[in-house]
């Protein structure tokens, strides 16, 4: 706590000084531009900040982590699982298995997963897609009952 | 032109300032409530158990030590009770049990007496659409099997077992070593699958807490128990739609309870334009039929489990009526016209 108050009077006798290094350099017009682009800079930063987060598949094989796809960039790619590989396709935003060397094609009926939270998995061949994003997406979900 | 320059030039080097200035007031000006969501996750552990995905979920500080530890303490009693009494493991005490069926009394253990003590409860109040000892014919339609059943069984056959199976074919009784237990003969079996699934659930979510977490998801297959939130939301759950597996048809909130669905979709082949699934009503030794999803949230996963089977089976009106009359019961069904029916209190529990 001491140090954050330190942290913060120094901040403010930065800001003093600089105040009045302004008012000495600039003309009311400069300064009234300052104030335009220093509201610019506020707008492009909440504009970044609100942007969605992640939108990204993440791929496991028995549990583990073995790769995070962007949802963003459309790809066809075989992950090897204990039977075989499993076919993923990631496409407009979503993923899906396309097909894999399980019997039942459980994860094929699945489809396209692109909630934030939801879950394609392929039991016998222990792969599994998990949509990354933002949590507070009004669409998440944490878990899907089945 | 000169001067001009230079008036440009500082307005440039101050509006340089300003931004670093605002950057870093920006940066400065996080909220407490902001920093702490920051230092904290969910964390996600993921196993293939029980012929299913059990994914563990804790939402805790990110640095948290323990965290795995209870994570896999709670993975380790749902392998114990995989061991125990479920379908997926080739020697089980169950099967042991069912080994000696036919053959006098055998000694019946504490834990598999409890879950099937609840199992016999729920089998008793749906008027016997929850049947414990429909092991053998499980075992004929062959829907655990490696190789997937693709056409119905002799009927014949089918009919023998449906009359051996039935709560009063088993006898339980108290013996001074323990309880044992009888099977009339050995056409019946016992099969825990309806409910020895939300057992390791609720296991799991006992260890879990035990451990001190109270923000935590325990999902076996899409079977979920719940304590606390994700943060300052609630847990949000996703109930899949039947006919659209890509897409939910709500969202539940529950707080601190259990939310399970029975489905015709999970385990099913097609014969003659007929779909042939591995929900079987004991009334008939045949997959139930009316009902092709049934939701059901209950105070712990062992109830919601078996109840959403039976309420799968007893069908729309008496499924809603047996919910309704249960406290802290609470179910959504849906009819083969995909039209959706609650009871009355399950609205309160669906997300805007």
């Amino acid at each position: 706590m001491l140090g954050g108050r330190a942290d913060d009077g120094g901040r403010w006798a930065a800001l003093r000084s600089l105040g009045a290094l302004v008012v000495r350099t600039t003309t009311v017009g400069d300064r009234a531009l300052l104030v335009v682009a220093a509201c610019l800079v506020v707008v492009a930063v909440s504009w970044v900040v609100s942007m969605p987060v992640g939108a990204a598949v993440e791929v496991s094989v028995g549990g583990k982590v073995v790769q995070t796809l962007s949802l963003a960039a459309p790809r066809a790619l075989d992950i090897p699982g204990p039977l075989g590989d499993s076919e993923i396709e990631v496409a407009s935003g979503r993923a899906r298995f396309v097909d894999g060397p399980c019997q039942h094609k459980l994860c094929v009926r699945q489809g396209w997963v692109n909630r934030v939270g939801s879950l394609a998995v392929c039991i016998p061949n222990q792969v599994m897609l998990r949509v990354l994003g933002d949590p507070d997406d009004p669409d998440a979900i944490d878990v899907l009952v089945r | 032109m000169a001067r001009g320059g230079v008036r440009w030039l500082r307005g440039v080097t101050a509006a340089l300032l300003t931004l670093v200035l605002v950057a870093g007031c920006d940066s400065g000006k996080k909220g407490e409530g902001e920093a702490v969501a920051e230092a904290m996750t969910v964390h996600h552990v993921t196993e293939f158990l029980m012929g299913t995905v059990v994914d563990l979920s804790v939402y805790a500080r990110k640095d948290d030590p323990k965290v795995q530890g209870a994570i896999q303490a709670a993975m380790d009693e749902i392998r114990r009770i995989e061991a125990l009494m479920t379908p997926w493991q080739k020697q089980t005490p169950l099967k042991a049990l069912n080994a000696a069926a036919g053959q006098g009394w055998a000694p019946l253990s504490w834990e598999i007496g409890q879950v099937l003590d609840q199992a016999l409860l729920v089998d008793e109040i749906s008027g016997g659409s929850f049947d414990p000892t429909l092991g053998k014919l499980n075992q004929l339609w062959g829907f655990s099997n490696d190789v997937a059943p693709t056409a119905p069984p002799d009927p014949d056959r089918l009919q023998v077992l449906l009359k051996s199976a039935g709560r009063t074919r088993i006898a339980i009784r108290q013996a001074p070593s323990g309880r044992e237990i009888r099977f009339a003969d050995d056409n019946l079996w016992l099969d825990l699958g309806g409910i020895a699934k939300g057992y390791a659930i609720d296991r799991a979510f006992e260890t879990l807490r035990a451990e001190g977490y109270d923000n935590i998801i325990v999902n076996a297959g899409g079977d979920v128990r719940l304590h606390g939130q994700r943060g300052d939301r609630p847990w949000r759950i996703g109930i899949t739609d039947p006919r659209q597996e890509d897409d939910v048809i709500g969202v539940v909130s529950v707080g601190d309870r259990a939310v399970v669905t029975s489905g015709d979709y999970e385990r099913f082949f097609m014969y003659e334009g007929k779909r042939y699934h591995h929900i079987l009503d004991p009334h008939t030794g045949y997959s139930s039929r009316g009902v092709i999803s049934a939701t059901v949230i209950a105070p712990t996963a062992t109830e919601a489990d078996a109840l959403s089977t039976a309420v799968f089976v007893l069908g729309i009106d008496k499924g809603l009526a047996l919910a309704e009359g249960l406290l802290g019961v609470e179910a959504l069904l849906i009819d083969e016209d995909q039209k959706i029916y609650r009871t009355t209190g399950f609205g309160r529990f669906m997300a805007d």
